[in-house]
Parts: C-alpha cells; structure tokens; sequence
C-alpha cells in the first residue's frame, strides 16, 4: 500500500511546504530539521490540517482531493498518529485509552487485537494503571500500542522517541523494530537523529525549508546526498549494510561485501547477524603508503579514489575500499596527497569509529 | 413583609434554574471562543463581556426593551408561546441568566483553552468524531474549570438586582428576590427585616464563592 | 477717574443682587414635574432666584429629607407624608398650605387600549395587569388601594397588580404595553398623546387628592423658600397648574 502526495501545498508567513512524493510500503524515514515541515506534513496525512492545494491518497482511498471537494475528516482515514509525547489521556487507565482507541475496529480481531498488540510491546502489566503513573519509556509504548490498536492503514510516529533519554530509546526501539516487522502497514518515521532513521528504516526522505530534497534507500541517501544541503542536513558519512562474521576479545569482525572491518561489540545485542555500519567522514585517515604502516588503528583497507568533491574549506574523497567510504579532508591535506580519481590510497579507520546498528 | 423563607427559597430556584439554563450555551460559548476563530469572533466576545460591563441596569433597559410586550421578543413568546415574561417570575430567570451567562462562558473558554489541543488531535486520528471528543476528552479534563465557573455564575444568579429590578419589578410574592427584597425593605423604611434579607444573601453567596474557590485550587494531577 | 468709579459701582451692585439670589432645592412629587419645570424660568426672572429640583415618589422624597437631605421646599402628592414630617418637626411652623389638588384616572394604551369603561371591568380574567404605584410608599398608589379596597375590588385587582416607584413609572408602563391599565392622576395622563383616560373617578366618590407645600426647617434660606411657597398659590403659579390640568385645592 502506497502513501500518494500529489501538489500538497501549505504557505503560513514566509513558509511555504511543496510536496510531491510516493511512501511505498515499509518505514519511511522522514529527516529534516526543526521548521522543515515534518509536522506540518504529518497532521496533512492525518487530516488534522487542511492543505491549499492537493491530494493525498492512502491506497485506493483518497482522503484529500481539495479539487473535487474531498477532505476526510480524521476519524475517517484511520492513520494512527503518535505524537512526541504520547499525547496519552491523563484522565483514563492505560487500559481506557486502549478502550477508547478500540471504537473503530469495534476491538476486531487479528494483529490489531488488543491481546496481540500488548504482548508485543509488553504492557500488559500496565493496564490498570494511570498514564501519570508511567515512566517516559512505558508512556511511548503504551501510545504506541493505542494507534495500533484502532486498526490504522499507516502509522505516523513523529518523534516518538524524541522526549526519552539515551538509555530509553535503546529500550523502546527494539520495540519500533517489531512493530515494522509485524504489522504491514507503511510507516512514517519524522525524525531529526540519523542513527534512529538509520536503525529503522529502510527507505529516507530528507525534507527541508517545505521541500522534499531527496527521497530513496537509506544507504543511498546517506552515501550519495544529492545536493550540498542535502549532505549538510544527514551529515556526511558511511553507511552500509553488513554480517557479523566473528565476535572475539570485544571486537567483533563485519563483513561488508569483501572488505573486513573491526569495531567494539560492546554495544551490540547478542546474536546480532545483520547490522548497519556507520563510519563519520571526518574519522576516516587516508594514507599514501599502507603497506610498511605500524599504526594503532585495527581497519586499514586498501582503495581507490572514486570522487573527490571540493567544499569551501573541505574536501569530499569517495573511496572504493570493497566498499564505498567517504573521507572528510581539510584543502591542505587533499593536496598534499594529490588525490585524483583513479589514485589509489588506504585508508584507516579506528575500532571505536567503525559504529554499529543492528537491523 | 414578604415570607423570608419564601423570598429565600425563590431566590435559589430563580438562580438554580436560570443557570440551568445556560450551562448548555455557556459551555458551548467557552469552547468556539477557544477553539475556533472565525471572522466577527471579537464581536461576539465584546457581546458576551456586555453584561459584565455595562451598568446591570442598562442590561435591565434592553432587555426591557426586547421582552416587553411591545418588544420583538416579548411578541415572539406572547403570540407565538403565549407567554408573557415581563413583570413575572420568568423575567427574574431571565435577566439572571443574562447576567451570569458572561462568568460561565469566559470560564468555560479559560477551562478549554487549558485543555492541549495535541489531545484533540489525537482522539480524532483515532476514530473519535468531534462529538465524542468534546465529551469523552474535552469536557473531562475541563470538568474543574467549568464546575468552578458554574458555581461563579450560580453566585452572581443569587445577588442579581439592577436587571432584574427594570424587567421584573418588585411584585410581592412573585418576582421578590432577595436583593430586590432588601431594596424593597428598605424603601418601606423596615431596616430591620432588610438586614435579614441580606445576612441570607451575603450567607449564600459566602457558600458559593467558597466552593468555587476550593474547586478551583485543588490540583489538576 | 470716572470710568474707575463707574465699574466699581457697577460691580458692587452686581455682587448685590447675586448676594441675595439664592437657590432652592425643592423636592417635589413626580407628578408635577412638568409643571413647576415650566414655573422655573418665569420664577428666576422675576425674583432672581434658581430652582433645582428633586422629583420622585413623595414616600421616597420624605424618606431622603428625614435622612437628612438637604431640600428647602417640598410639594407632597398627599398630607399623611408631609403629616409625617411635621410630627418630627422638619416642617418651618407656619410655612404649611394646600396648593393643588388632583383627580385620580385610569388609563389605557391610547392605540388598540383594553376595554375598559368602568372600575368593575378591570377585575375581568382577560386583563392581566394593572400597573400602580407602591401603595406603602407612593401617594398615588395608596390611594389606589384605598379607593379600590372601598369598592371591594382591591383583592381582584391587586392581585394582578405591577407596583411601580413613582407615578411616571406606571404612566411609562402603560405606553410600553406591559400593562393593560394603570393609575395615575388625570394630569400624569393629558401629557402623553400614548395612552388615554378610560375610566374617571368621580371627585365626589374618589379619594381627596391634594397637593401640601412646605418650607423645612432645615433651610439655609428661609425668606427665598417662604416667598416661593407662596408664589406657589398665586395667579402666575396657579395659572399654570392648570394648564396641565391641575385643580383648586376644594
């Protein structure tokens, strides 16, 4: 099921949103910064803010055509919504808001029953409790559980995870991740945190100043911004999938196509397979001569120069070591090593550096 | 002298249901006033300030003027309900209900307005219609603000006189309430059943601010 | 030299003559309003003197001066108020005379009025409310109930009767159409074109209506307040009484 935009158009004072774009099926990451429009598209979807102009189609649905006079109200479009906050009625039981989220599926049956959906994100114990009650963590999860619960044809989390601290994000993503691998409905994820985009979604979509700037595979979007913006907007890195080939002394072995890498494994649950390896341009070293090098650093890949990109007071080095890495260098040091497409050249990259995210 | 505890009792059925009767406008009032902009809303808050603001017997004199018998709204209720509101214990309800109306619908608005909209927001998006938000979300946790100025306008319902006096009169055993009962008292020169009157008035509203009070500083949780 | 002395002459005498106008507060009943607001002109380019006035209801008028307010003349619509104020010995001993007397009427809406040509008619189901004065405090409310109560009407008609403050107030009541009927004294009724006389109570039959002025003892300027007193019962005064319909009090 596809979320169809057609000439969705927004203008307040000086802003201006202009979206054309298709969500297919899977989560979506939306990223841009604060005042880019995530919001502001998000409650469009909903219904909860009317367009100037356009059509947003859910499927074969259509729950805005303001052309031919349609606008459906946002009862009717079951998209489930989970606010930054949860947005959890103070007045009812965890279970009450459950309750009162069941009303359109009259509590029907399948992965949306209530039964199922408390399971999988374990708050069944929490039920008769009151939404002040609850820890930020728990709070999420149980406002992750009510738009389920209502049978929603498309999620729309807009920085669910946003008010929780580091230790509680760990804790609820794992969550986000079976929500995606078990319900097939598409998912809109708005974040401003790569590594949540990166951690959750398969595909990205970088919005900016009203305007989506780029749209594709997350690794494609990381590694091939399409515009300086773009690029400043999702910071300039490595991103690829990987195996873990070998956990051994507190460093685990990835293997990315043929290259090896190293990294700690401190942070990685066990029985981790696949992950996404993250690797910031700016911890990457290029070296001249790799061969007689004693150095600390456990990756050293051998490669060849793809592109070299001039910034005002940095250099973009898109190398190809098995796979593609990006090298943030100053002007100085991209000339000092003579880096032209075709030249070949290593590059080394710390332990630590080398991040990991399970998929 | 008018019967002290008829007077008594007439004055608190006169303001039980003249707020009765505006619960259900106020309420409604408070919450388009939060919620909803559309234009000529300032005109619409000027109006509902009017009583509060304007001497409570230039309130009377309009309203003289549009329920006398003479006056399109007194036509309406005579010849189309027949019945007549000047001068009788219906004018008292009525000029008391216009009087308080004003608390009741600013507190509902400030009641509303404290109520995150993100809320609303969500309960639609799943599957509540306005309705069912308004009195499943909305009218819950408004509930503090809206009983306190109920109670707000109830009080004011019990000590209303200068619009009451122009549309009702002073007619004994009918439209005695006990603030025109103490005018009245006075005016015949008996001082001291006035001061009765109005230790039961001062009583009564005493009692009602309380309340109100005690309702509205008890913590949200 | 001569100027100087001309405009001092003329100064003093200036300054004479206002010395002696003095100012009158009179507290007069709500009837008279009009009559004695045409006497005022007349009265301060013969005399000097300027008139301020207070009307009301003659019960609230005795209650405001036995409170102490300051009035120098009163006009009362009947003697049991300025009787009141004699026993407490506010009146200026002397002072006291008869000016006026009035005649009592029942009016209705001059344009599609009630039926109404005798007294028996308004104790009818379908008239609803006749509009008085407060019989404890208005004078011609008291003699409303006094007279109706003579006739054994008073049960039927108060019944459904509008007390009001002041004679105007039930004249006002009537021209609106808040009430089918109402009281007043027949000069209340000639000045407004909105209602007319249904009913005249006989002098003979009907309650003795007069109008007493008195000077009060608490006066600041007895003679100005003694010399209108009695400028109210002459011919200038009286003549214009009874353009407005006035009576001879007898």
């Amino acid at each position: 099921m596809t979320l169809l935009l057609q000439g969705v158009r927004w203008a307040a004072g000086e802003f201006e949103l202009s979206i054309d774009a298709e969500f297919g099926g899977g989560v979506t990451g939306l990223f841009g910064v604060s005042g880019a429009g995530k919001s502001t598209l998000i409650e469009i979807v909903a219904g909860l803010r009317r367009p100037d102009a356009g059509i947003v189609k859910l499927g074969d649905t259509v729950l805005t055509d303001l052309a031919r006079g349609v606008s459906l109200p946002p009862e009717r479009r079951c998209v489930g919504l989970v606010p930054q906050d949860g947005a959890l009625f103070p007045h009812l039981s965890v279970g009450g808001n459950l309750r009162f989220a069941e009303r359109r599926t009259g509590g029907a049956g399948g992965i949306f029953a209530r039964s199922h959906v408390c399971e999988l994100l374990g708050i069944g114990e929490l039920l008769a409790r009151a939404p002040a009650d609850l820890s930020g963590g728990e709070r999420q999860r149980v406002a992750l559980a009510r738009a389920l619960v209502s049978g929603p044809r498309l999620l729309l989390l807009d920085e669910p995870l946003a008010a929780l601290d580091a230790a509680r994000k760990a804790a609820v993503l794992p969550y986000l991740r079976r929500i995606r691998d078990e319900f097939r409905i598409p998912i809109l994820y708005v974040s401003h945190v790569a590594e949540e985009i990166a951690a959750l979604c398969d595909d990205l979509a970088v919005l900016a100043g009203g305007r989506l700037l780029q749209q594709g595979k997350v690794e494609e979007v990381f590694r091939r911004p399409a515009s300086p913006e773009v690029a400043q907007i999702v910071g300039v890195e490595t991103v690829c999938p990987g195996q873990v080939l070998d956990k051994k002394d507190g460093l685990v072995t990835v293997g990315v196509g043929a290259a090896r890498l190293v990294a700690l494994s401190d942070s990685l649950p066990a029985g981790t397979l696949e992950v996404l390896v993250s690797i910031r341009a700016e911890d990457v070293v290029l070296v001249r001569e790799m061969e007689a090098l004693h150095a600390s650093a456990r990756n050293r890949w051998p490669g060849i120069v793809r592109a070299v990109e001039h910034g005002p007071a940095t250099v973009r080095i898109e190398v190809d070591c098995g796979f593609p890495l990006v090298a943030l260098l100053t002007r100085q040091a991209a000339e000092e090593l003579e880096l032209v497409p075709g030249a070949p050249i290593g590059a080394l990259v710390k332990a630590p550096h080398v991040h990991l995210l399970p998929r | 002298m008018d019967d002290v505890l008829h007077v008594t009792l007439f004055t608190l059925g006169v303001a039980v249901l003249s707020t009765l009767l505006i619960l259900p406008p106020g309420v409604a009032l408070g919450w388009l006033l939060a919620r909803r902009k559309w234009p000529g809303k300032t005109v619409v808050e000027t109006l509902v300030a009017l009583p509060l603001v304007i001497p409570p017997v230039a309130t009377g004199l309009i309203l003289l003027k549009l329920f006398g018998r003479r006056g399109p709204l007194g036509q309406f209720f005579e010849n189309v309900l027949g019945v007549e509101i000047v001068f009788t214990w219906k004018a008292v309800v009525v000029a008391t209900a216009v009087m308080s109306l004003p608390l009741l619908a600013r507190a509902a608005r400030v009641a509303f307005e404290e109520v995150p909209v993100r809320l609303e927001n969500v309960a639609r998006t799943l599957g509540a219609g306005p309705w069912r938000v308004f009195f499943v979300v909305s009218l819950p946790l408004a509930r503090r603000g809206l009983s306190a100025g109920t109670l707000l306008a109830f009080a004011r319902a019990l000590g209303e006189f200068g619009a009451t006096v122009m549309v009702a009169g002073m007619i004994p055993g009918e439209t005695i309430t006990l603030s025109l009962g103490i005018y009245h008292e006075v005016q015949l020169g008996h001082d001291a059943a006035a001061f009765v009157l109005l230790a039961i008035s001062v009583a009564l509203a005493f009692g009602a601010i309380t309340v109100s009070e005690w309702m509205l500083r008890r913590k949200t949780p | 030299m001569e100027v100087r002395l001309f405009f001092s002459i003329a100064t003093a005498a200036l300054l004479a003559v206002g010395a002696s106008a003095a100012e009158l507060t009179v507290f007069a009943a709500a009837s008279l309003s009009d009559a004695l607001t045409g006497i005022a002109p007349a009265y301060k380019k013969a005399t000097g003197d300027t008139l301020r006035f207070n009307f009301g209801a003659s019960g609230a008028l005795v209650r405001q001066i036995k409170e102490g307010a300051p009035a120098d003349v009163i006009v009362s619509a009947d003697e049991l108020r300025v009787d009141q104020l004699e026993k407490a010995g506010l009146l200026l001993p002397g002072t006291r005379r008869t000016i006026l007397a009035n005649q009592l009427v029942v009016i209705v809406a001059a344009e599609n009025g009630a039926n109404v040509s005798s007294l028996g008619d308004l104790a009818k189901a379908d008239l609803r409310r006749v509009a008085i004065g407060e019989p404890a405090t208005v004078p011609v409310g008291t003699y409303t109930k006094e007279y109706l109560g003579k006739l054994g009407l008073w049960t039927a008609v108060g019944g459904k009767s509008v007390p009001l403050d002041n004679v105007r107030a039930v004249l006002a009541a009537v021209e609106a159409g808040n009430a089918e009927a109402g009281f007043v004294y027949r000069t209340d009724a000639l000045i407004s074109k909105k209602v007319r006389i249904a009913v005249l109570v006989p002098l003979a039959e009907g309650p003795k209506i007069t109008y007493p002025a008195a000077v009060l003892a608490g006066t600041k300027s007895p003679e100005a307040a003694k010399s209108f007193a009695a400028y109210l019962s002459g011919a200038d005064a009286q003549a214009v009484f009874a353009k407005y319909g006035f009576l001879q009090p007898n």
